[in-house]
């Protein structure tokens, strides 16, 4: 498969002409959908019952953690053809607000009551992308990947219920858990476990003053090898306490030995190849010259990672352009980041662009403060332009 | 290349320019806002956990888990309590004593086996020409025809002969030496004259004298040799012999031709000797070995331990062999044998050895060889001294003397009668049951059995003579018609089964309140049982066979049975039992929650006590907290279950908890209602369940 898109590359291959350059780009973020600054300020602390509630108050009834890094480096030639290498990590965790309340509280509160657990599920993928991009024309341009991968998990709980008697007599769960993850996760992070492909195509093209780009990239998977982890957990459980014959002579090493036997129900795991998808990206990007002498260009970006994203992300963006450097400054809803404003420097060199930027600029503001977001770029022009 | 490098070089020119001083404060600064954490190592707080712990099903029969206690139900499904006690165990090996056996025999040697023995030598017809000088060896040449002049004196001379090879001395009580004349000359022999003797001595062993010896003739001569020392070296005088000729006519001429003397020497009977001696037999016999025994006539033991002891010593300077059969002794079908050596003893000296074999696991049959004994093991014992190959004194004088003792054997089993035997036992038993309870009680039908078990194959008899009961500086004795009484024992019965080889039979002394003040015993909850017991082993001397096997002897044991139909006023009850817990750090202080469901009528007073390694008190948990009785009805039984939820404060701040090595239990039961007694049924249960409610420290 890799060959015949390699040989359909090259067999197309055109001239586009355009100058060559190496492109360097550094992103990292890390977004949580209930916890900001100031709450972690306020409560960096002993915490009374009020600063318990506090903190419950800032839960939802699903709530993610999200940290994704993309590094990449690019060669692009001046003939349109580019090859580029990326490592890429995408962690994604969804828990309910009763796994806070059982933090917080203890489980004596809720004693009488049901308390849930889902839903939970965790996604993480650490692959190292090799790829090939080609423009065919002005508009379109592909690209494909070949993909090691390093390192998933990929855990579903399907059920997961907590219930306590009313005198503490006795605890049921009802558990249902699917979860796949490779075997070197913990002790070798850049192991080769799996590999696989994507493609990624983007179409852009101008009307009048309006340019638009639209694209779909990471359509493709992983298939991780035969040796990763595969555990299905369908339990339920009434803890009665742990019967003796004689409760006079109870040591805790009874205690012990239930927990082991809990422990074993997790431990019965089968090994077997897995196919992960990854989240389809598809982007729409606008940008309109204003022919303005204050705001040169509007943006407007539509970005959404299907099944993946909370909700589509969409952006507003201006641009100011002062010679060489231009300033972007956005306002942005959706995806997993807090909404608040983002922000873009770049320098325009005639050999060389840098670019800084961030899409989580509400750092200095505590209360929307809910996650960091940096990302860095460098790109190299072999001729000027 | 040339084109790669520079390309390198410019990319590396060209990121320097890029990232000048003001880009990289830009990119610092960010850096530094991105990488600020705040610091979490502050935050704490308290989570409040609550979880079941154990629980169990408690009744009677589970709490009171003794070996020695047991539970019945009447037919109306009321409890029986038996409470079984053993008074008196009488073993195995203080019925069967063998005492070690022993045989012991002196051999001598009767005969010294020595086989003929033969030494030749000879002078051939060259050495008598030779001497006969050179002119004699020109005339008459080897290998020629010619005549054989006559010559006189010619062999007069001395020979050694020597037999050191074969023996350095013998002194024969009966012998006879032959001397065999062999004339292998072509000429005849006159005035033979020849005398043997030992080397050096003037006592001739032999003395030949004969006038004529013809030409390829053979004469033999014999000799007494009785009482006679004979060397092994040596000599022969050959005081005259003359060459009588062919008178002229011409012979075959062969110098190796020889006049060949065979001295043999036969019939010896020695009285000692150095010599190299054959495979010498010194017995071989059939012994017996009896057990001293009073009355008892055993027929077979399995021996346990034990074993066969001895005692050897000799003044033969030779190895000596022994080998030891037991015909009668098998184990795994494999009969019993044992073999040692018995070392050379030094010149007019003697050597010993002690050696002991084990026995274990015999089975011995002690009917002697015929069967038709008892207590009697049979053996068979040969020794010898194998051909030594080298020279070795010996001499009728010699002598050997062996031990064989039977020793330390305690035998596993014995068949056969076991003798009449009468034990006398006075026992005081400790009760462990009624230690621990306090305040009073008064019980219907209490009866107490004193259960005789033989497992002996033999009957017997037994006598109780005395019970009382004390507890502190009380005494109660039994008074019943049935003390002072002898009471049959049967004997027990062979299963032949390896496990358990015998089936006892049962005995029964029942003391009721009918018959006796046994309540009166029983109400004193007596802390310890007086006995004085009488038990005689066939009593009427029968003779006849029985059995006896190891662990496997005459028991009596004390069965008490109480039905469950009590009026309980403040009973006290304590007990101490091993914990341990480890309770994690964060856990300071919390509750227990004790879930009681009882079904019993029995109120419960519960006092818990936490007490170090030492016993010592370390935390009260508990005083005085309640466990209802269940709802009785008109006709005494429970209806309804009660529950009670007992809150157990506790406090680990000083590691209470965990220094927690004995938890002590007191309680106190009162039957429900009060002053009515209540029966106490099979299906009656205190279900209990413990639940921890404590607060963790998280972060702390």
């Amino acid at each position: 498969m890799k060959k015949i898109i390699f040989i359909t590359l090259l067999a197309n291959y055109t001239l586009i002409a355009q100058q060559s350059s190496i492109d360097f780009r550094l992103d990292l973020g890390a977004f949580n959908s209930s916890i900001n600054t100031q709450l972690i300020n306020d409560n960096n602390k002993y915490l009374n019952e009020d600063d318990k509630a506090s903190i419950l108050s800032a839960f939802s009834e699903s709530n993610y953690i999200f940290v994704e890094t993309d590094n990449s480096f690019r060669y692009e030639h001046s003939k349109g053809w580019s090859i580029g290498v990326a490592q890429r990590t995408s962690f994604n965790v969804t828990y309910p607000i009763d796994i806070i309340r059982l933090g917080l509280y203890g489980n004596t509160p809720f004693v009488g009551e049901q308390l849930s657990f889902t839903p939970f599920e965790l996604d993480l993928f650490f692959y190292t992308d090799i790829n090939i991009k080609y423009k065919w024309n002005d508009n379109l341009s592909t690209r494909a990947s070949y993909l090691l991968g390093h390192q998933f998990a990929d855990i579903m709980v399907n059920k997961a219920s907590l219930n306590i008697g009313e005198l503490g007599e006795s605890i049921e769960y009802d558990l249902s858990i699917e979860a796949n993850m490779s075997d070197t996760v913990f002790n070798n992070p850049f192991a080769i476990n799996g590999h696989g492909v994507a493609v990624a195509i983007c179409y852009e093209d101008k009307i009048k003053e309006m340019t638009y780009q639209i694209s779909l990239s990471d359509i493709g998977f992983i298939q991780w090898k035969e040796d990763s982890y595969s555990l299905n957990v369908e339990d339920e459980f009434t803890f009665d306490g742990i019967y003796v014959d004689n409760i006079l002579s109870f040591t805790d090493s009874i205690i012990t030995n239930q927990i082991d036997r809990l422990e074993d129900k997790f431990k019965n795991s089968s090994k077997g190849a897995y196919r992960q998808n990854l989240p389809v990206r598809l982007n729409v990007n606008l940008s309109i010259n204003t022919n303005s002498n204050v705001i040169e260009k509007i943006e407007a970006k539509l970005e959404n990672r299907l099944n993946y994203y909370p909700k589509p992300r969409l952006t507003i963006a201006m641009v100011k352009e002062l010679k060489k450097h231009a300033l972007t400054l956005g306002y942005h809803v959706g995806g997993f980041e807090e909404n608040g404003p983002e922000f873009k420097y770049a320098f325009l060199g005639e050999k060389s662009e840098f670019y800084l930027y961030t899409k989580q600029a509400n750092l200095f503001n505590p209360m929307k403060s809910y996650g960091v977001h940096a990302g860095i770029g460098i790109k190299v022009l072999f001729s000027k332009k | 290349m040339e084109r790669q490098i520079q390309q390198v070089k410019y990319i590396f020119n060209t990121f320097g320019k890029t990232l000048n001083m003001k880009n990289l404060t830009i990119f610092f600064f960010v850096l530094s806002i991105v990488s600020c954490k705040p610091e979490f190592d502050k935050i704490s707080w308290e989570t409040d956990l609550t979880s079941p712990v154990v629980y169990t099903e408690l009744n009677i029969q589970d709490l009171i888990k003794d070996s020695i206690i047991s539970f019945d139900t009447t037919s109306d499904q009321i409890l029986t309590f038996i409470y079984q006690k053993e008074l008196i165990d009488v073993n195995f090996d203080s019925l069967v004593n063998l005492n070690s056996a022993s045989t012991s025999k002196n051999v001598r040697l009767e005969t010294i086996e020595f086989a003929d023995q033969t030494i030749t030598y000879g002078i051939s017809m060259g050495e008598v020409i030779a001497q006969a000088g050179e002119l004699a060896q020109f005339l008459v040449p080897d290998q020629s025809n010619s005549p054989i002049p006559a010559y006189s004196g010619l062999l007069n001379q001395t020979l050694p002969v020597d037999a050191n090879n074969i023996f350095e001395e013998m002194t024969l009580s009966e012998g006879i030496l032959d001397i065999i004349i062999e004339n292998g000359l072509q000429t005849d022999l006159s005035n033979l004259n020849l005398i043997l003797r030992n080397e050096g001595s003037t006592d001739f062993l032999a003395v030949v004298n004969t006038p004529l010896i013809a030409a390829n003739q053979i004469e033999t001569f014999n000799f007494s040799l009785d009482g006679k020392t004979i060397n092994g070296n040596l000599e022969v005088e050959i005081v005259s012999a003359d060459i009588v000729g062919t008178n002229g006519i011409p012979v075959p001429i062969d110098y190796s031709d020889a006049l060949i003397t065979n001295i043999v020497i036969r019939d010896i009977v020695l009285l000692e000797g150095l010599a190299i001696f054959p495979e010498q037999e010194l017995f071989d016999e059939d012994t017996t070995i009896a057990f001293s025994l009073v009355e008892t006539e055993l027929t077979k033991i399995t021996v346990e331990t034990g074993g066969v002891e001895i005692l050897g010593a000799s003044t033969i300077q030779d190895t000596i062999h022994v080998e030891y059969f037991i015909p009668s002794a098998t184990k795994d079908g494999q009969i019993f044998k044992l073999f040692f050596d018995l070392p050379p003893a030094e010149v007019g000296g003697s050597t010993s050895i002690t050696e002991f074999f084990d026995f274990s696991g015999y089975e011995l049959d002690l009917t002697g060889k015929d069967n038709d004994t008892i207590n009697t093991i049979y053996t068979q014992s040969r020794g010898w001294i194998d051909s030594s190959g080298v020279l070795t004194h010996i001499s009728l004088e010699d002598s050997l003397f062996i031990t064989v003792k039977v020793k330390d054997v305690v035998p596993s089993s014995a068949i056969g009668y076991l003798g009449r035997d009468t034990i006398e036992e006075t026992q005081s038993v400790e009760v462990e049951l009624f230690q621990d309870l306090e305040g009073t009680f008064d019980l219907n039908q209490v009866e107490v059995s004193l259960m005789t078990e033989n497992f002996i194959g033999a009957n017997g008899k037994i006598n109780i003579r005395e019970l009382s009961a004390i507890r502190d500086n009380q005494s109660i004795s039994l008074e019943s018609n049935n003390l002072n009484n002898f009471f049959l024992i049967n004997p027990g019965v062979q299963t032949n089964q390896a496990e358990n080889p015998v089936t006892s039979t049962t005995s029964q002394i029942l003391f009721t309140e009918s018959n006796s003040n046994i309540d009166q015993l029983v109400e004193l909850k007596p802390t310890e049982f007086d006995i004085d017991v009488e038990v005689i082993i066939n009593p009427d001397q029968n003779n006849e066979p029985g059995f006896l096997y190891k662990g496997f002897g005459v028991t009596n044991e004390l069965q008490l049975k109480i039905p469950l139909n009590i009026s309980a006023n403040n009973l006290h009850l304590t007990d101490t039992s091993d914990v341990n817990f480890s309770i994690p750090e964060g856990i300071t202080s919390g509750t227990f929650i004790l879930i009681a469901e009882n079904s019993y009528p029995l109120e419960t007073n519960l006092d818990i006590m936490l007490l170090d390694q030492a016993g010592l008190e370390i935390d009260e948990l508990s005083s005085n907290s309640q466990i209802q009785a269940g709802e009785i009805n008109s006709d005494g039984m429970v209806i309804q279950s009660k529950k009670t939820v007992i809150n157990i404060p506790f406090d680990n701040t000083n590691g209470e908890i965990n220094n927690t090595k004995k938890i002590a239990f007191k309680g106190s039961f009162n039957t429900k209602p009060e002053d009515q007694t209540v029966n106490i049924y099979n299906n009656y249960d205190l279900k209990l369940k413990l639940v921890i409610n404590t607060s963790y420290g998280i972060g702390q």
